[in-house]
């Protein structure tokens, strides 16, 4: 086989790589945007004008292939190896929405334009390193979630990680931001550095970096009565998870949170608070669907732990995220926490999915559609808040609490829309936010874990305060701030989130349906794409090695 | 018109309202809402015929529901949610005092501009006519969840109408109301949860049901849910379950120890407010424990009739001192809602037919008399601009009219004979003192009515005092221009009135409309409350 | 034998070395006490046959990156990081995680079965040529993600690192 390597050359077919048409787009994206820069002199206009139409193509491309229903695909496997890139409903989907977030974000940073904080300042004068950092990390999202390689996931995490930090410090001269970026770093790599390190033991010990097969192998060791997994298992995974509990800012990888929310600027935070949680989201529920699903309804011991872990993980996330939102005076350090609470209400999901005890299995379903709910309702309330807050800042050039006093008379619009994005996200019915913490609970409770239930409803009690207390900055107090000039297409922005907050309450059906179909789906990719290698993997113990497989492999570097 | 359709419309017609107050100018919004609440109330009294004729309560308990609209609101995979409304003799009288309170209410807010806070008068009366819907739509569901989406609905409205338009420490009032409601919701939450996966369980199906009527009637989820070995956590499943929901109940009416809420609430909330809160609000707590725990865990609720009905006993007793100590006129009220409620807990605790009777009836007499007593105080705060008791006096010289009305109005909430607040307190004592007769072992029973008995000697205290210091004695120099009850406020006062009376003196009309479904839920429940009684 | 005695001087040396960069107060001597442990790493790639990777090693981190920090150092000797230290909290809770960690990972190493490869297969898939093939062909899609990347980066570090106007 070695001799022949360079005649067997394998190369990608077109057919092949028009199934990653939205990827290419949004590094097409980025193409245009330095080559416009050249030749524009730095428009800023035009640079919006390409992430706009980018974020528009790369959405169609997106929403076709989740149209025309087309089969799941997973690619460039030249050698049989497992697939590098993975297109199917649950990528599309994912990448829909961060087309849509990246439209919201992209008409914030134009809004934002008109006001002359010296924040904007910076976004006008360097809109193309802006814009090429905050497509870039919006491509490292879409890839999280379109890929089941081990290496992938960690150069995806990567890609959506290192522009984060550079649009967190862009803001040059702004100190709180400089230092938000640092923690954000150093936070970044030490994770990074974990979950590269879990991804290596579990490399070393299934000799392939592909998750089906390792999910295969593990089905294969526990059906030969392996145990000395466990711990193994245990750790190995667990490490793996840390990077991306990085990414949704889980209790005690979420110290970053608070401070990159409140140093970077709004457009920043916003795109923050929603994609990269969503991203670090999709990729745990695709890691999952993998490693869990594949081998279908078998009691591996470690999961049991692992479940444990993030279940606790989850309890402290919302728990610290609401008691720590508390105190905060600054809008969006609040938000920050709130953020936080909230990926704590997902985590619980997450638990259920790793769970290996019957009724875990049996609640798996109802909590990949949970969790895909919760991620559709949190990014129409956080663009919502986010929004008011923006509007506010601009025409206060406050980001304080108190900067929202009085908030109904000088914009009755805004604080309508804001009070009920804020009492969605307490989880107040008939509102979008209730209903996906209601479907999140149930299946936590079918899932069995009945006192993350009750944390979790603990957690709403106290987080009503917090959230009561912008409520009442907004309503209850007024000491006679000058009337707020939004802009009308902001306005409209948060009308339309509003709006869609409010359906997906009342109109719960649609969007239960839309999350279910993602979820069989995934079910359905997992059973087509991995039945096939069952058989062959599932043969040799996975402690003997499969050299076949594992000869072109480079160690990692 | 057709059953169903009146009662959709009355449920949704406050919503409609509110979208006209939002689109039309702002010195319209009292009078659509009025005229709103107005067209909503005469709707709902459509509904009187099928239940004053009694063919209402053929068959068992929830098999003839009236007006009953039946839809799925979601129904996916593991997921049945419905859209199902209906009347019973439970909801039905309570659907027709909310649409009346609520009227009346509205007619009351018709000073809104003279109001120390009087701005956004769009506002208020778009929160209030949504507070209505969300009152009538708890009253008339019969799916658990959408029950819980009505609750919740009547959070918000309640939180800014005391939030922005009360008094002095009006944030703190809104606050604690909303946070202690909402406590009470987060634990209904989780017997939302258990409920359905038990009730799932239990008919052997991969979809539960939220049905409260379906809860309460199918064998096998009874057998479930009231099972001495269905353990939750270690502990009783049908017990943990009626507590969760008891506590999420209690909050409302509100029991001891968690009333500390409504003193203040109803102090701080204008007038209308108070009188929705006190008549209508308060009895939502009430109404939940016989439609929810009752019928639907009776083997829980027997074993902790005792813990029930002491908390009962607890709320009149202590109810009726902290009357005693008030100097505020509205807090006095206030308290004295909380000791009226305590005799409709007794009442239910006890599950005897008298027992149940006389709490609906409390329910129903103190939803009349409890937003009288608010009007009139809000009556004497209008002209006087304070509320101490103490430095009023010899009212009724100069009001004579108003004075006539306040003193039927108190001695209503004292439970004067042949008006109707007795009627209610003399079946529950009654229903309390028999109970042992029906249940051997509660031999507690008739003690716990002694000591209720006291409550009603208390009660005549406070109040005739009361009136003592406010309407009698010698005329004071400060109210000597007052002038007497305008044609509005007479308006609202006579219907009270003429209720008051009406109850009292001819109680059997106001039975007829619910004696067939008490008795309906009793029997449903006798089976299991024998076997938890050791029988 | 031979390679048994090299493997454990080598491991020796980077072990060590990497001691001296934690303990180190001069940030100078920790700046060549780094260069030990790269090194060191470096020989035990070398060891293992994996020679690209060693080169590799020696090129980017003990050439590139370690000038560049020492670089960095020299140029900015008058901070106020020259004389960081921990707090003794710091410092003890730092050991008892860096304790647990250690038994964690040494008990894990020496538990697992880790799989044997055949040395022979095992040197000619890590020849410069295989290597090379697999970055172009199974390899592909990483190596592509990787370029894009960079150029991500390298755009947002020019613009950080520029001066204003």
């Amino acid at each position: 086989m070695p001799q022949s390597m360079l005649a067997s050359m394998w190369m990608p077919s077109a057919e092949e790589l028009s199934q990653l048409a939205p990827l290419f787009a949004l590094v097409a994206t980025i193409v245009a945007l330095l080559l416009a820069a050249m030749f524009t002199n730095r428009n800023r206009n035009v640079a919006a004008s390409i992430v706009t139409l980018g974020a528009i193509g790369t959405g169609l491309l997106a929403w076709k292939r989740l149209q025309s229903g087309a089969p799941s695909w997973a690619g460039f496997d030249p050698n049989g190896m497992g697939p590098m890139l993975i297109s199917d409903t649950f990528s599309q989907f994912f990448i829909v929405l961060a087309c849509v977030f990246m439209l919201v974000v992209t008409a914030m940073w134009w809004l934002g334009q008109k006001s002359d904080l010296p924040d904007s300042e910076v976004h006008r004068m360097d809109a193309t390193e802006f814009f090429v950092l905050f497509v870039g990390s919006a491509f490292g999202m879409s890839l999280m979630v379109s890929t089941t390689n081990l290496l992938m996931i960690i150069l995806a995490v990567e890609m959506a990680s290192l522009p984060s930090y550079g649009i967190t410090a862009f803001r040059k001269k702004n100190r709180v931001a400089a230092e938000a970026s640092m923690k954000y770093v150093l936070f970044g790599a030490i994770t990074s550095a974990i979950m590269i390190y879990g991804a290596s033991l579990l490399y070393g010990y299934y000799q392939t970096l592909d998750l089906a097969t390792i999910g295969m192998k593990i089905a294969a060791d526990m059906q030969a009565g392996a145990t000395t997994g466990t711990l193994f298992l245990s750790v190995a995974v667990f490490a793996f998870m840390v990077g991306i509990a990085f990414k949704v800012s889980a209790v005690p990888f979420h110290f970053w949170c608070p401070d990159v929310f409140q140093g970077a600027s709004i457009e920043v935070t916003t795109w923050l608070s929603v994609a990269s949680k969503a991203a670090g989201l999709g990729l745990m529920l695709r890691v999952l669907s993998v490693i869990i699903c594949a081998p279908s309804a078998f009691p591996v011991e470690a999961f049991k732990y692992v479940s444990l872990a993030i279940a606790i993980m989850a309890a402290l996330t919302c728990t610290v995220g609401n008691l720590a939102a508390y105190r905060q005076m600054n809008l969006k350090r609040l938000l920050a926490y709130s953020s936080i609470a909230h990926a704590g209400y997902m985590l619980m999901a997450v638990a259920i999915l790793w769970s290996p005890t019957d009724a875990g299995i049996g609640a798996a379903h109802p909590a990949f559609s949970a969790i895909v709910s919760y991620i559709i309702v949190y990014l129409l309330m956080n663009a919502g808040a986010f929004f008011v807050v923006a509007m506010v800042y601009w025409s206060t050039g406050s980001e304080s609490i108190t900067a929202m006093n009085g908030l109904i008379r000088r914009s009755p619009m805004l604080a309508v829309c804001m009070a009920i994005i804020l009492f969605s996200l307490v989880g107040m019915p008939p509102l979008g936010g209730f209903m996906a913490k209601f479907y999140l609970l149930m299946a936590v409770w079918k899932g069995g874990l009945y006192w993350l239930v009750v944390i979790a409803v603990l957690n709403t009690l106290i987080s009503l305060y917090y959230y009561a207390r912008i409520v009442r900055a907004m309503i209850l107090t007024d000491d006679g701030l000058p009337e707020i000039s939004a802009p009308m297409s902001g306005q409209l922005i948060v009308a339309m989130c509003t709006i869609g907050i409010i359906l997906t309450g009342v109109l719960l059906g649609p969007m239960k349906e839309i999350a279910n179909n993602n979820a069989s789906n995934l079910y359905a990719v997992v059973k087509s794409d991995v039945a096939p290698r069952t058989a062959s993997a599932a043969g040799p113990s996975a402690a003997t090695p499969n050299t076949e497989n594992a000869d072109t492999a480079p160690t990692i570097p | 018109m057709d059953a169903s359709l009146v009662l959709n419309l009355v449920i949704f017609g406050p919503l409609l309202g509110m979208v006209l107050v939002l689109i039309a100018p702002a010195e319209m919004a009292k009078r659509i809402t009025w005229l709103t609440s107005f067209v909503v109330f005469l709707l709902s009294l459509t509904l009187f015929p099928t239940f004053l004729d009694g063919s209402a309560f053929d068959g068992g308990y929830g098999e003839n529901m009236q007006a009953v609209t039946q839809m799925d609101w979601i129904n996916v995979v593991g997921l049945k949610i419905q859209y199902h409304i209906g009347l019973d003799g439970l909801s039905f009288a309570l659907i027709i005092l909310t649409t009346l309170v609520m009227w009346l209410a509205a007619w009351t807010s018709w000073n809104f501009n003279t109001w120390k806070v009087n701005k956004g008068a769009k506002g208020y009366f778009a929160l209030f006519l949504l507070l209505e819907t969300g009152i009538l739509g708890t009253f008339a569901s019969i799916d658990f969840f959408l029950f819980y989406i009505f609750w919740e609905l009547m959070l918000l409205p309640m939180y800014f109408l005391i939030g922005v338009w009360g008094g002095a420490k009006k944030e703190y009032a809104a606050i604690k109301f909303f946070i202690y409601t909402l406590a009470g919701s987060v634990l209904m939450l989780v017997a939302l949860l258990a409920m359905y996966y038990s009730s799932a369980d239990a008919m052997n199906t991969s979809t539960g049901t939220f049905d409260l009527i379906t809860y309460a009637t199918n064998k096998a989820i009874q057998q479930n849910f009231n099972d001495p070995n269905h353990m939750f956590l270690g502990w009783n499943f049908g017990k943990v379950m009626f507590i969760f929901l008891f506590i999420g109940f209690m909050i409302k009416v509100p029991l001891f120890p968690f009333h500390t809420w409504l003193p203040l609430a109803h102090v701080e909330a204008p007038t209308p407010i108070s009188m929705i809160l006190a008549g209508v609000l308060l009895k939502l707590g009430a109404y939940g424990f016989l439609r929810v725990c009752y019928p639907i865990f009776p083997a829980a609720a027997t074993e902790l009739a005792f813990l029930v009905a002491t908390l009962g006993v607890v709320n009149i007793i202590y109810g009726a001192f902290c009357c005693l100590a008030q100097t505020d006129f509205k807090r006095l009220v206030a308290y004295s809602s909380i000791s009226h409620m305590g005799y409709v807990v007794l009442g239910i605790a006890v599950m005897t037919t008298t027992g149940f009777q006389g709490a609906m009836f409390q329910i129903l007499a103190h939803g009349i008399s409890s937003p009288m007593c608010f009007f009139l105080v809000g009556v004497i705060y209008d002209r006087a601009h304070h509320r101490e008791i103490n430095r009023f006096g010899g009212l009724w010289l100069q009001m004579p009219k108003y004075g006539s009305l306040a003193t039927l109005g108190f001695f209503a909430s004292l439970g004067l004979p042949g008006l109707c607040g007795f009627i209610g307190e003399a079946w529950v004592l009654l229903g309390t003192f028999n109970a042992n007769k029906v249940h051997e072992s509660m031999t507690w029973a008739p003690g716990m009515a002694v000591v209720a008995a006291f409550g009603v000697v208390l009660t005549a205290a406070y109040i005739l005092w009361m009136i003592q210091r406010v309407y009698l004695g010698t005329e004071r120099k400060e109210y000597a221009g007052f002038p007497d009850v305008t044609a509005r406020e007479a308006a609202i006062l006579v219907p009270f009135a003429v209720l008051a009376i009406f109850m009292g003196v001819m109680p059997g009309y106001t039975f007829q409309l619910m004696n067939g479904t008490i008795d309906q839920v009793l029997t449903l429940i006798k089976p299991m409350t024998a076997m938890a009684f050791g029988g | 034998m031979i390679e048994d005695a090299a493997f454990y001087i080598f491991a020796g040396v980077s072990l060590f070395s990497a001691i001296a960069v934690v303990l180190s107060k001069n940030i100078v001597r920790a700046a060549v006490g780094l260069l030990g442990t790269l090194g060191g790493v470096a020989c035990l790639y070398f060891l293992a046959d994996a020679n690209l990777l060693g080169v590799i090693q020696l090129i980017v981190y003990a050439g590139g990156t370690l000038i560049l920090i020492v670089f960095g150092i020299m140029l900015t000797s008058q901070s106020p990081w020259v004389g960081f230290l921990p707090t003794k909290v710091q410092a003890i809770a730092a050991s008892i995680v860096a304790v647990i960690l250690t038994i964690g990972i040494v008990r894990l190493v020496t538990l697992v079965p880790w799989a044997q490869r055949n040395p022979d297969e095992l040197s000619q898939s890590l020849t410069v040529k295989s290597i090379g093939d697999a970055l172009l062909t199974t390899y592909l899609v990483p190596f592509e993600v990787a370029s894009v990347l960079l150029l991500v980066v390298m755009i947002g570090a020019a613009y950080l690192a520029r001066t204003e106007k």
